[in-house]
């Protein structure tokens, strides 16, 4: 009798407080950091919480090209306390209770009023060093004014409840010289809204850190991405080229159809640009991470440790860091803004382009837009032969059939990145899990289906997959890609043989 | 009157159940929206009469429960009486129920034929879409803009896979307005449940089926779509809408979609429905490059 008491007490108290009592989000490092020697991981994971932070406290170094986004707006009047009351332009009224509670604390600039249109162009000309955002400790004088509150009030027009178009913003008048009529400048919050968004609807698959192995991904055969490389399979940008945020925003916005990684067609649009942000934002530091295993890994690897004492390695690499550190840390600085900054680069966006005049003599080098080819039979017929033909073999991997089932599924092939052959036969991604070539006849292309997409997926291949880039190794030219697209569409609705189908 | 306490305190719930019942429609305690199609005017008219019944029910059990309880707190000669084992009265509550149940499943027919046999779909039904259920999400595909199916066997052909011209989008169904459109449900992993509570239309997608659908929405508007058929983890990610437009904007729309996805990077897709521009990236601004 009385160890059922027991039991029953027992029960009542864990229904009340859980088993668990931390839950809050933490990055974890690489498996990778494990290759480097203590004194090495150290510094790597430091380093890397310098410039990133944690989820609850996010830092975010001045150097990324990182997207805050900016809430503007003119001071209503100066209160009694010194804090300034700031009415909201109407395309920056927040729309909902939680926004407000996300956007508090946000750091606040001040202009003085432009005669004409100032209000606008505030935004742009806002000094470089004030986009660092709120919760980064970068300025100090952007720390002491921050967003105290926001008011939500009722709009005398219509009677409809607006929220949030007026913010109380806290201040010492004696620091800042604030007057009515200034136009204000709130430095948005779009990584903190995102990693909050990104921790309801991602994190379970892609993990808090963006590796890729939330608590459901053990579940699927297709594996979600692991941010940390940096890379991406379906982008629009060329070959090594990061990919750009339109990439992601899409992603997100159609879903990869075929995989588990579903649409959010429905978030709002500010929502989606904020997780594009943070996913950017997350991948940034995956790839710090892996700089910094690179750096150290074949100077002060754990193998090191086998046979020289511990102390004498750890000592040089103290040394060599010491010395060494700032070059280290400007040439991550400016390989990471290089990288992504180049993503949005609009040169760096495929197009379908050809010469202007491929028979002229002397050829005329000037290169043109090359619009898709009509899918006449004959467009389809050459698609079919490009496809089969020694050069280009896309048979190789995807079949003669078109059912993704080619030899290459079923051989040893040399690994991506150590250019060794792989134990086990199949095809393997820079993420290291087994990929099947797309079987085409389904009618499901992850990448997006509209000619553009299949073109891209063409001309410069899937990102860190097998799929290679076959721009400027096709036939003729670039132009005959639009051949192979015109036939690769046709598979799932006409059959992968053209000439015998009817 | 210590002895009435719990003749009392037994009648007093179903009273204020029945009250809270009255007062609900006035609260906006009842049905999320009014039906906003014909048959869901039908579907509810259905609710209401199963309604009307079990409240008859409800009152009278209670008031002849509540009365027992009253005669019986002061009742200290009188023997009860035990009714089990009445052979009579066995007969009768199982005819009863057995014929009310008999009377709703012959009255509900017509809306049963109306809803599930294709036979009797309105006949000017037209097919709008195949929508396809997966984990978690819905994937929709619309025919060739302006396609005439003739024959069944033209459908046939057109569920059996992809067809030249189709357009392809995902959680987000348009329809015309004032029209009675036809889908065809299917799921491509599990069972999942396709639901539009504003239309009061709920149809399971079965693996290895095709179930056509018809229903029509009486105002413009945006609706929620559901998944109710617990389907996995990621269940509730599964919300899509069903977005009733006008014919113009239904075909600006599709002509949008169509666009959309015939881009190839140089043509500039045409003009654009706000919804759609919504999650088309700059492409379109390149054209010279």
């Amino acid at each position: 009798m009385k160890s059922q008491l027991w039991i029953l007490c027992l029960l009542s108290t864990v229904s009340l407080t859980g088993c668990q009592s931390d839950r809050a989000p933490s990055f974890v490092s690489s498996d990778e950091i494990e290759q480097l020697i203590p004194a090495a991981r150290e510094v790597a994971v430091a380093e890397v919480k310098a410039n990133f932070g944690t989820p609850s406290n996010l830092v975010v170094a001045s150097f990324l090209n990182v997207d805050f986004g900016t809430y503007s707006g003119t001071v209503e009047k100066v209160n009694l306390d010194g804090s300034y009351r700031v009415r909201l332009n109407a395309q920056s009224v927040l729309a909902s209770e939680e926004r407000m509670a996300e956007l508090k604390g946000a750091a606040v600039t001040f202009a003085p009023p432009k005669p004409e249109g100032g209000e606008e162009a505030a935004a742009d000309e806002l000094p470089k060093e004030a986009e660092a955002p709120s919760e980064s400790a970068s300025s100090e004088e952007l720390q002491s004014l921050q967003v105290v509150s926001f008011v939500p009030v009722k709009s005398q027009e219509d009677g409809e409840s607006v929220l949030g178009n007026l913010a109380i913003v806290s201040g010492d008048g004696a620091a800042v010289s604030v007057n009515e009529k200034d136009v204000v400048t709130i430095i948005g919050d779009t990584l903190q809204h995102g990693r909050n968004l990104y921790l309801r609807h991602c994190m379970h698959c892609h993990g808090v850190s963006g590796n890729g192995a939330g608590p459901t991904a053990e579940y699927f055969t297709i594996k979600p991405r692991d941010y940390r490389l940096g890379r991406f399979k379906f982008t629009s940008t060329k070959g090594g080229v990061r990919a750009s945020r339109d990439d992601l925003y899409r992603i997100i916005k159609l879903g990869i159809p075929g995989t588990y990684m579903p649409s959010f067609m429905l978030l709002p649009d500010s929502d989606s640009r904020a997780l594009t942000e943070y996913v950017r934002w997350l991948a940034m530091r995956g790839e710090m991470e892996g700089m910094y295993v690179t750096q150290f890994k074949t100077d002060f690897g754990v193998d090191r440790l086998e046979e020289e004492k511990p102390e004498a390695v750890e000592k040089e690499f103290n040394d060599e860091w010491a010395a060494n550190a700032a070059d280290i840390r400007e040439q991550m600085e400016t390989d990471l803004d290089l990288f992504w900054t180049e993503a949005e680069d609009k040169n760096n966006i495929v197009w379908p382009l050809k010469k202007k005049a491929p028979d002229a003599d002397p050829p005329d080098n000037e290169l043109i837009p090359s619009p898709r080819k009509k899918a006449t039979r004959e467009s389809i017929a050459n698609g079919r032969r490009l496809f089969m033909h020694k050069d280009v073999a896309c048979f190789s991997c995807h079949g003669e059939t078109a059912r993704g089932n080619g030899a290459s599924t079923e051989t040893r092939n040399k690994n991506l990145i150590t250019k060794e052959l792989n134990d086990k036969p199949g095809l393997y991604d820079d993420w290291g899990n087994l990929v099947k070539p797309r079987d085409l006849t389904s009618g499901i292309f992850r990448g997006g289906r509209r000619p553009i997409d299949i073109y891209r997926r063409i001309h410069t291949g899937i990102k860190g997959t097998p799929m290679q880039a076959f721009g400027g190794k096709v036939g003729k030219g670039d132009e005959e890609i639009w051949d192979i697209v015109n036939y690769v569409l046709s598979i799932p609705v006409h059959g992968a043989s053209p000439e015998t189908d009817n | 009157m210590g002895n009435k306490f719990w003749p009392i305190f037994f009648m007093f719930w179903p009273v204020v159940g029945i009250i809270s019942c009255v007062i609900a429609p006035a609260n906006g305690w009842w049905f999320p929206t009014p039906p906003l199609s014909e048959l869901g005017v039908q579907i509810d008219n259905l609710f209401y009469l199963i309604l009307v019944i079990v409240t008859v029910t409800f009152v009278g059990t209670h008031i002849a429960l509540g009365y027992a309880l009253w005669r019986g707190v002061d009742n200290k000669e009188k023997k009860a009486w035990f009714s089990h084992g009445s052979h009579n009265l066995e007969v009768l509550w199982s005819i009863a129920p057995a014929g009310i149940l008999l009377f709703i499943s012959l009255y509900q027919l017509d809306v049963w034929r109306r809803f599930r046999v294709t036979s009797s779909f309105p006949p000017d039904t037209q097919l709008l879409a195949e929508v396809t259920a997966r984990q978690f999400e819905w994937r929709i595909r619309y025919p060739k803009p302006g396609r005439e199916f003739k024959s069944s066997m033209a459908v046939k052909q057109w569920l059996a896979g992809p067809q030249d011209g189709d357009l392809y989008t995902v959680n987000d169904l348009r329809i015309p307005v004032d029209k009675n459109v036809l889908i065809y449900l299917r799921s491509m992993d599990v069972q999942h449940s396709f639901f539009v509570p504003a239309f009061r239309i709920k149809q399971d997608a079965v693996p290895g089926t095709v179930i056509p659908i018809w229903f029509g929405a009486t105002q413009r508007g945006d609706f929620d779509l559901t998944c109710t058929e617990l389907c996995g983890w990621g269940h509730y990610k599964m919300r899509g809408r069903v977005f009733a437009q006008t014919e113009a904007e239904h075909e600006q729309y599709l002509k949008t979609l169509e666009a959309e996805q015939s881009f190839d990077g140089v043509t500039k897709p045409g003009t654009s429905g706000a919804l759609v521009a919504s999650w088309r990236v700059s492409d379109s601004e390149e054209d010279d490059d």
